[in-house]
């Protein structure tokens, strides 16, 4: 350990430093957040959905075969709607709001601040995570829960009951912590490959026969599905899809690939892999190249291509580095968090093989953010100490580009989520067009009642944020589309 | 060591600054970077239809002409009416938003001509003409045209 580590004869200090940073950075952006009004695209139909209907009637419902099981995703919306007693914003965009201090705070307990230098990597890592591309869509949007936010929490809390001492609670947390993030959206099924990477890289919080019993219950969960239900997978004709230099309608998939399909789902899992590692392709297309090509890049795609594949060649080095205590399983906590990143990369773009869209990929995301501000702690504070001083320069200067790379990026979401505020306020106001394309939504006074108290909250009672507008910020802020 | 410190914690810190000084300015009554539109025509110009609802409910009259600055819809200004902002900032989605809360066409053949001019014959039917009937020169250039209607 380096001195300014050992220095700190506290490390109750420095947790307080990293806690309170998360908290205040999380409260920064759940600013933003709260600025938006409830949507009306995704989020209105979800309500209306849940007019008149009990919770166990909503859950009960969504056992019903199919391409999908997401049961708790709508009794979660119902849960909140009820307590909600009509304060629908309040309740709503205060969810979204905690559940991304929530999820700093974990991020950060995760990524254990023992030391000074622990918790200066903090504020680097919170901005990676804000700035991740994959991270985006979990900040801008919201179902008007967005359960890809709670599958990243499951994710992290996932990794927080492995680090822990553990204990029989702990082994219950851990199989109910599964059971809910499967039954929430099917990604939640990444919570057993964390399980079981962290129990792999030497985390014991989670016993053996917790482990059992979580493999258990992930067939348990197959069964219930394909089985009992008789559901299945997810078609490709249910929505356009990126692929190659643009996006693909489900007859041009049809056309390209016939029944042979599995030489598109390993495009898209190789895409969406290379989505979290490269920021290329985005949401299976590749835009960055596409725009070189036409002489169009924009500086928001140099800038995301550039940080991401930096902070990936750091991660690969650190890798290369340790490779064969990698393979002998001879970790710490450092390797271990990188470990967990490499588990979950390709797991998580599995669950793209279908439909490629960067959001899927954001417990993929906060895991490469925690590899990567492990693998610069690692760099500045360590590997570099005893080094030449050219060397130590050169390791400085990556560093610094990586650092204000990704505080551009995450800076720009920022300007992104006001831009956003203006747009879905605005949805409200046009809704009579929406309507008419959706077909009929409101028709009963209950509905309408709903309809008015959302569109008086996005109108008229939240004071709508001043509507701003930056040349630079438009060329450097990835455009949240 | 200390250099390592200020790597890792200076950019992302400078970022949550200027994030929450930006904010706590914006608090204080200042505006960085605002493009709130000073009234009714330049809202509608923009398609900001929520912020013309608010200007027409509290008092703005869409009826009569507001000055559109320069910047807003390109090097040019105007001082037109709510609908004619809508024809010329592209926008016929919101001109429905705008007809909902009480703006109308003032001035039937200056919308006609305009909407020949930014070529949107679509939206024809509102001054009551014909989408059939544009009979715009595509040799002459959109802003001289967009002159030519405004004089």
């Amino acid at each position: 350990m380096n001195r300014m580590a050992e220095s700190v004869a506290d490390p109750r200090r420095a947790q307080r430093l990293a806690y309170g940073y998360a908290c205040a950075a999380g409260m920064l952006t759940a600013i933003f957040l709260l600025r938006i009004p409830i949507q009306l695209s995704d989020s209105f139909s979800e309500f209306l959905a849940m007019q008149g209907r009990s919770l166990y009637r909503v859950v009960r419902d969504e056992f019903s075969g199919g391409p999908y099981l997401r049961p708790l995703r709508r009794g979660l919306i119902k849960i909140l709607f009820d307590l909600s007693g009509g304060h629908y914003y309040a309740w709503f965009r205060g969810f979204h709001a905690l559940e991304l201090i929530v999820l700093f705070v974990l991020v950060v307990r995760m990524f254990r601040v023992r030391s000074l230098a622990d918790a200066a990597a903090v504020p680097l890592l919170l901005a990676m995570i804000v700035g991740l591309h994959t991270f985006n869509d979990v900040v801008r949007e919201a179902f008007p829960i967005n359960h890809f936010l709670t599958i990243a929490i499951c994710c992290v809390a996932a990794v927080n009951l492995s680090q822990s001492p553990g204990g029989l609670l702990v082994d219950l947390s851990a199989v109910a912590l599964l059971a809910f993030a499967m039954l929430t959206i099917e990604s939640g099924l990444l919570v057993w490959v964390v399980f079981v990477a962290a129990y792999i890289g030497g985390y014991r919080g989670i016993s053996r026969r917790a482990l059992i019993a979580l493999t258990a219950t992930l067939g348990f969960y197959f069964v219930l599905r394909f089985v009992v239900l008789g559901g299945t997978v997810p078609a490709i004709n249910e929505r356009d899809t990126g692929f190659g230099l643009a996006a693909a309608n489900p007859d041009e998939l049809t056309r390209l690939f016939g029944g042979r399909l599995w030489p598109f789902y390993a495009y898209n899992v190789v895409s969406a892999m290379s989505c979290v590692l490269f920021a290329e392709p985005r949401s299976g297309t590749w835009i960055f190249v596409r725009g070189a090509l036409n002489h169009d890049l924009q500086p928001w795609q140099i800038l995301g291509v550039l940080t991401s594949t930096l902070t990936t060649l750091l991660i690969a080095r650190y890798i290369a580095k340790r490779f064969r205590r990698f393979r002998r399983l001879d970790l710490d906590h450092d390797d271990r968090l990188v470990l967990l990143f490499v588990a979950l990369l390709p797991a998580n773009a599995a669950f793209a093989a279908v439909y490629a869209k960067d959001v899927i990929l954001s417990p993929a995301g906060i895991f490469y953010a925690v590899a990567a501000a492990v693998v610069l702690r690692h760099l500045l504070f360590e590997e570099i100490a005893a080094r030449h001083t050219a060397i130590r320069a050169a390791a400085f200067a990556v560093a610094l580009v990586i650092a204000f790379g990704w505080t551009i990026r995450a800076v720009g979401i920022h300007y992104r989520l006001r831009e956003v505020a203006a747009i879905d306020r605005d949805d409200w106001a046009y809704y009579d067009r929406w309507e008419r394309q959706q077909g009929d939504q409101v028709t009963t006074p209950a509905d309408k009642q709903l309809w008015q108290t959302l569109y008086d909250d996005a109108i008229w009672k939240r004071s709508q944020p001043p509507m701003i507008d930056s040349r630079v910020a438009n060329a450097w802020s990835d455009p949240l589309e | 060591m200390k250099t390592a410190v200020l790597i890792l914690v200076v950019p992302p810190l400078a970022g949550f600054i200027a994030v929450g000084g930006f904010l706590l300015a914006e608090a204080a009554g200042a505006r960085p970077l605002s493009a709130e539109p000073a009234n009714i025509s330049e809202a509608a110009a923009i398609g900001a239809a929520a912020r013309a609802i608010q200007l027409i409910v509290n008092g703005e009259n869409p009826n009569r002409p507001w000055p559109i600055r320069e910047g807003v819809l390109g090097s040019a200004s105007y001082s037109v009416d709510a609908i004619d902002a809508a024809i010329l900032g592209r926008r016929p989605e919101i001109i429905e938003v705008l007809m909902k809360h009480g703006a109308r066409v003032t001035d039937a053949p200056r919308s006609a001509c305009l909407i020949r001019a930014v070529d949107l014959p679509e939206l024809l039917p509102i001054v009551g003409a014909s989408s059939d009937r544009v009979t715009s020169d595509a040799s002459e250039h959109s802003s001289d045209r967009i002159r030519a209607c405004l004089e």
